[in-house]
């Protein structure tokens, strides 16, 4: 992939947004089950 | 940008929504188990605890109220023995008790009876306190009276003293009036008075004895007469004296009389002279 310069670089869309709520989404996700686990201190199996 | 990128994108979208409604939803809606877990331990091993203690207590008030038992047993081995004791105990004391009740009814009817004499005793003592306090008016009238004749004694003791001294003034008096005629030759004996001015009874006698006494210059001529006071004679009465010739010989008074004999001082005035008076001359009282 060549360098673009920034006259030729594409105008941010919907779907670049799209991709910036999606990242949000996965991360609060994680987020979420990062607390699950702590909560057994990280130990799936008894 | 493709329509695969952008479907892959919306579909990368979808997913990651997903993903995060389901990790927030596990996040949210879990429950923790493991501490649940953890708790149930503890309280388990509390509870098993518990009924160790439980158990140890069971056991230890088992052999207790095994003791007990055995202990009780023996009580009531000593309380059926006891009991037996104090069921004659009780026969005795009901014995006792008829035997009491007995007494207690005797003793009754005698305090109904010391009642009534009690009763009887109060009634007759009111009638004594009224008995009394008449009693205690007359005493008090009686000793008022008292007083009063107290009183009167004095005065009468006093006009007594005063009489007294009179009486022994008149005595005095008298006593000198008898010596005075005493000394004349007049009586002084008041009863010679009386019987010389009373009437001797009618009697005739006989001289039983003359005898003629000297005293010095004087003589007195005593006669025995056959008379007494049986007659009727008494002291200081005259009687006449006769010879068996009926010839008068003089006049006697009596100086001693007793029943059947007297004796007379013959009176010198009244004596007839050249008369002897002799044993078996007559004397009587019916010449005057």
């Amino acid at each position: 992939m060549s360098p673009r310069s920034s006259d030729n670089a594409p105008a941010p869309d919907i779907y670049v947004a799209l991709l910036w709520v999606s990242l949000a989404s996965l991360l609060t996700g994680i987020v979420f089950l990062v607390q699950a686990l702590q909560a057994y201190d990280w130990k799936v199996s008894p | 940008m493709t329509t695969v990128g952008k479907i892959l994108v919306v579909l990368h979208l979808v997913l990651s929504v997903m993903f995060m409604a389901f990790a927030g939803a596990v996040f949210t809606a879990q429950k923790n188990w493991r501490k649940t877990a953890e708790t149930n331990a503890a309280q388990l091993a509390k509870a098993k605890a518990a009924a160790n203690d439980q158990r140890t207590e069971f056991e230890r008030e088992r052999t207790d109220t095994a003791a007990k038992v055995a202990e009780l047993n023996d009580q009531v081995l000593k309380l059926t023995g006891e009991k037996g004791a104090l069921f004659k105990q009780t026969t005795d004391l009901q014995a006792d008790n008829n035997r009491l009740q007995t007494a207690i009814d005797a003793v009754g009817q005698q305090a109904e009876l010391q009642t009534k004499e009690a009763n009887e005793r109060f009634l007759d003592s009111k009638v004594q306190v009224d008995k009394n306090k008449v009693a205690y008016e007359t005493r008090e009238a009686l000793q008022k009276r008292l007083l009063e004749v107290e009183k009167r004694r004095d005065i009468l003791e006093l006009e007594q003293n005063q009489m007294k001294d009179r009486h022994e003034r008149v005595l005095a008096d008298l006593q000198m009036f008898k010596q005075y005629y005493g000394a004349k030759g007049m009586l002084t004996d008041p009863k010679q008075m009386v019987v010389q001015s009373s009437s001797p009874p009618p009697v005739d006698g006989v001289v039983e004895e003359y005898r003629k006494e000297k005293q010095g210059a004087a003589s007195t001529e005593l006669v025995k007469i056959s008379l007494g006071s049986d007659e009727g004679l008494a002291v200081g009465h005259k009687l006449t004296v006769f010879n068996a010739e009926g010839r008068y010989l003089g006049q006697i008074r009596l100086t001693l009389v007793q029943p059947d004999t007297a004796v007379g001082l013959v009176i010198p005035n009244e004596k007839a002279k050249n008369t002897v008076i002799k044993e078996g001359d007559y004397v009587t009282t019916k010449l005057r």
